[in-house]
């Protein structure tokens, strides 16, 4: 009894498919997105506590603010912050970081949705994040849910080493376990490119051990080289911002939307003069030229949209074929991957 | 270990060297270790001071204080007031203030009874306000403290830091971004107020019970993490002293040093450490003189273990904490006022209220031969262990020499035909182990002494401290004669020889566990003694046996503190004739003795147990061997190995 029940359940949404439009996308569009990306994903960490840290907190809330700007939504930006500074106790403006020692922009503004705070900025979560191995459950806003068209601009920030990123001041995550991440994310088609920017201390070594393809990577510090903060704000007491997101976010604030402005540009914003550390750049993963690829395409949200002239109504329903997406993708290009239901056959069966 | 234990490595090579040479290293060793603490002031084995903790932010804050006013006004108001009050704190206008400026205003009250008659009763009173972090928990606490000095006190008066302190209150109070608490306590009496006060927060006695009742506090705040004591002699500040010598040698951490010096530095305030800048030498020998004299300066106040000030006392318990003094005159005419004292107290505390623990960081061992420049543990203590290692290796070499001797009268006893065991035949180690023992129990009776003799000496109407200090040395002099009461122990070489190895080694421990907790004392102690502990040996020589009693008798404890005083008499006192001096220093000496006594039971210093029961003990040991008399051989067909 029971279990003819749960049968039943089971097969309510293959019956209800039918009634369902399905859309026929046209193959080009499907060669556009191959080509580009069809849309845009953000995951910025900040992985360091306590007041004395509070430059990475306005270091990644910077970043989260162009992005936003740019046009990023926050349904697809995933925001890590280890430490709440804008009520720490000794913050003299409660409620507030500021990025600039002239306190112009608050970045902690009104809409600001931390995904991730305090002590759930951790090295696995961070890790399961990226490759989507998150318990059932989890919400959307703790969910990176991209595609073989996404484009993920990963940013981190915090106390690094050689090899090495700490988070919190418990753990650290290596530069091999960061690159397997992005390989499991390549082998379940969970991005199509990646910009990887990472501001600490040795910066460079965190993507030396990548070996997954279409990533760029940029970091603040060569190996051995210590990435140094920017200005005090004397009204606050503290270290405001670093040296590398200061002067990415005075060439971001001069991007919008429709800029032509490339990444070519972008890796070259902090020369070793205003710097002081080398910025390293890893392009060797990165299939086309830095100096073709707007800003936008990981910045901003900008997606091709193409109209659809028809849309075709399928009415009739295979059981035995697979449900809408294996519709679209067979009709497409054919891929290496293939999309398996889980247990299809079993709750057929007991139907 | 085969060197101590294995009889027949006694031919070994190494241990005949060790034999042969050993009076040569030990001279060798005893030197290096002079040679190598005198080194230690030298720029090229000290280094700059630096920030170790990354949460303080030192100075990055710009100060606000503007109170400068406010604090004049407390000052007068505070001059007119104590006029009205002879020899107590004025704590209701106190009281008044920290309530008006918005603080949780309590008292404190604690009884001292004399340690000397505890029929005599003093009783002080303690005044404290706490403000309270806005917006954190009350778990973490900032300690202000000014000692109060009424007008007729001996010490310099602190008025101004009262004023000062009240005023940064007031500023404070406004403050929004306090993420711990400060206490802000004036205290009575010296460090009687601190002590009693610090007991009171803790709920802990540190010295004897019953001496020092330290009462109950109304009011608290979280766990203290620092604390600074402020004592100000003037209005207009010259240049402020940092002071950081505290109870039994500890010292506060480096980064808080750091951060004080820091602070004045920003704010252009001159300061100093010993009395003694930041001074930039361009010659090598003047610059290590310089910095030479101003590391003994520090040795000579931190060897003694009492406090320089109220910070002293926090120390204990886990507090760290330092005190500034400001001194009116100034080298270059130059002074600030208020406002700028308020604003160095201010930014000390911003950054103390950056801590997220308590401070750890940086260095709690070492020395400073200027206000910004340090001498680490691990460079100062390679010093004490050369001049200790110098009496270890003699115990070792003389083990050595022993076991020699034996064996070869055992072969020519085995040549005779009597058989003879694996060890040493004629040390006897029961006597010299129940002499050693004795002679420590003897130390141990010096340091429960006082105990015994004050509560006796109080029921039969007779002056306690001159009674309490004559029982001592009665009792030291009559340790003197102990030697001559041994009788054949005192007569047999090789038991006399292994008092002297273990004695040695006793000497050699102690010191260097002496020195890892109080550096300076070790040192001293070291410096002092092991010379003469080298030279000490059973001799059948009269002359050299005389000798050698002469300078162990110059290296007593007593006569030591003697001559100390002595000579700081006659340093102070230049015009007085012989007499006079002699008669103050034996003065001085007397209530020397009886501070340290005093301090023992009321503070816990440990300077008084220390030198009692080890340095005491150690020395009545040698002093057993240095008075053996050994007969002369009568065949002298062997030559002598020592």
């Amino acid at each position: 009894m029971f279990l003819y029940n749960y049968s039943i359940l089971a097969s309510l949404p293959l019956l209800i498919l039918p009634g369902i439009v399905c859309v026929q996308l046209e193959p080009t569009f499907v060669e556009n997105a191959k080509k580009g990306h069809t849309n845009n994903w953000a995951v910025l960490v900040d992985t360091s506590r306590f007041w004395f840290n509070y430059r990475h907190v306005a270091n990644v809330l910077s970043i989260y603010r162009s992005v936003k700007r740019l046009g990023i939504p926050d349904s697809q930006i995933i925001l890590m912050i280890a430490d709440d500074m804008a009520c720490n106790s000794r913050n003299p403006r409660p409620a507030t970081v500021f990025n600039n020692a002239n306190q112009h922009i608050n970045v902690y503004g009104d809409d600001v949705e931390v995904d991730y705070r305090g002590y759930e900025v951790t090295v696995e979560n961070f890790v399961r994040l990226l490759t989507g191995r998150l318990p059932p459950g989890t919400p959307r806003s703790k969910q990176l849910l991209s595609d073989e068209g996404s484009n993920v601009l990963i940013y981190l920030t915090g106390h690094g080493g050689d090899g090495f990123l700490k988070f919190q001041d418990s753990e650290e995550i290596t530069s091999q376990e960061m690159a397997d991440a992005l390989e499991q994310m390549w082998q379940k088609q969970r991005y199509h490119e990646v910009f990887f920017m990472i501001d600490t201390c040795q910066a460079a070594s965190m993507y030396e051990r990548f070996y997954s393809p279409n990533i760029l990577a940029v970091g603040s510090s060569m190996v051995g080289e210590d990435s140094l903060s920017h200005h005090v704000d004397p009204a606050i007491g503290v270290y405001i911002i670093d040296r590398y997101t200061y002067y990415a976010l005075e060439f971001l604030e001069n991007v919008n939307p429709e800029s032509k402005r490339t990444l070519g540009e972008f890796l070259k914003v902090c020369p070793k003069s205003a710097c002081i550390s080398t910025v390293g750049v890893r392009t060797d993963l990165f299939l086309r030229d830095p100096d073709k690829v707007p800003v936008t395409d990981f910045f901003g949200s900008v997606r091709p949209v193409k109209l659809l002239s028809s849309i075709r109504m399928d009415t009739e329903f295979n059981f035995t074929d697979s449900p809408l997406r294996n519709n679209v993708e067979s009709e497409s290009k054919p891929n290496k991957y293939r999309y398996v239901p889980p247990l299809n056959k079993f709750s057929q069966n007991s139907v | 270990m085969g060197l101590l234990t294995d009889p027949r490595s006694g031919q070994g090579k190494l241990t005949k060297l060790l034999i042969r040479f050993y009076k040569k290293f030990c001279v060798l060793l005893y030197v290096g270790g002079i040679f190598w603490f005198c080194a230690l002031a030298s720029p090229s084995l000290n280094a700059n001071t630096y920030f170790s903790e990354n949460a303080l932010l030192p100075g990055l804050v710009k100060s606000m204080f503007q109170e400068d006013k406010a604090a004049m006004r407390y000052y007068e108001e505070l001059v007119d007031e104590t006029d009205k009050y002879d020899n107590s704190i004025p704590y209701p206008w106190l009281l008044a203030k920290f309530s008006q400026i918005g603080l949780d205003a309590y008292t404190h009250n604690f009884t001292l009874k004399s340690p000397l008659n505890p029929k005599e009763k003093y009783v002080g009173k303690n005044v404290y306000g706490i403000l309270r972090a806005p917006r954190a928990s009350s778990t973490e606490a900032l300690v202000l403290s000014v000692p109060y000095r009424p007008p007729s006190s001996i010490y310099p008066p602190t008025l101004p830091s009262i004023a000062i302190a009240l005023a940064f209150a007031k500023f404070a109070v406004r403050g929004k971004y306090w993420a711990k608490d400060i206490i802000f306590l004036v205290t009575d009496h010296e460090q009687l107020g601190v002590q009693a006060w610090l007991e009171a927060y803790y709920g802990v006695t540190c010295g004897n019970e019953g001496t020092l009742i330290h009462g109950d506090l109304k009011g608290r705040a979280g766990a203290i993490q620092a604390a600074i004591n402020l004592e100000l002699h003037s209005t207009k500040i010259g240049n402020i002293d940092i002071k950081i010598e505290s109870l039994n040698g500890q010292l506060p951490n480096l980064d808080l040093v750091n951060l004080a010096s820091k602070i004045c530095a920003k704010e252009g305030v001159y300061y100093t450490f010993k009395g003694k800048g930041i001074k930039y030498i361009r010659n090598m020998y003047k610059e290590w003189k310089y910095y030479f004299k101003n590391m003994l300066s520090m040795i000579s106040t931190q060897s003694t273990g009492i406090p320089n000030g109220n910070h002293g006392l926090f120390l204990r318990f886990g507090i760290q904490a330092l005190t500034l003094e400001g001194f009116e005159q100034s080298k270059n005419g130059a002074r600030v006022g208020f406002l700028t004292i308020g604003r160095v107290i201010e930014g000390i505390f911003r950054s103390m209220n950056n801590l997220l623990e308590r401070f750890h960081q940086s260095f709690f061992f070492y020395l400073l031969p200027s206000p910004d420049r340090y001498i680490s543990i691990g460079l100062y203590m390679p010093a004490i262990c050369l001049i200790a290692a110098a009496l270890i290796i003699k115990a070792c070499a003389k083990w050595c020499q022993l076991h020699e001797t034996n064996q070869k009268e055992t072969q020519q006893s085995e040549a005779v035909g009597t058989i003879v065991g694996n060890t040493v035949p004629n040390i006897n180690y029961l006597g010299v182990i129940i002499l050693s023992v004795t002679m420590h129990l003897t130390g141990a009776f010096l340091t429960a002494l006082p105990e015994l003799v004050i509560p006796l000496a109080s029921n039969f109407e007779v002056n306690v401290s001159h009674t309490v200090v004559l029982c001592l040395l009665g009792v030291i002099l009559s340790t003197l004669f102990i030697p001559f009461v041994l009788g054949r122990l005192r007569r047999c070489s090789a038991s006399m020889d292994f008092l002297c190895i273990i004695s040695l080694l006793e000497l050699g421990t102690a010191l260097i566990c002496l020195a890892m907790n109080n550096f300076s004392l070790g040192i001293i102690c070291g410096i002092l003694s092991v010379p003469f502990a080298l030279l000490i040996r059973p001799t059948t020589c009269k002359y050299y046996s005389a000798i050698q009693k002469l300078f162990w008798l110059i290296v007593h404890p007593a006569t030591i503190l003697f001559i100390v005083v002595l000579v700081n008499t006659k340093l102070m006192f230049k015009q007085e004739d012989a007499k006079e001096v002699l008669f103050r220093a034996v003065d001085a000496t007397e209530q020397s003795i009886l501070y340290s006594i005093t301090d023992s039971m009321i503070y816990g210093n440990w300077l008084y147990t220390v030198v009692t029961s080890i340095f005491i003990s150690n020395w009545l040991c040698f002093w057993c061997v240095a008075c053996s008399s050994i007969p002369k051989p009568v065949v002298s067909s062997e030559k002598k190995n020592d």
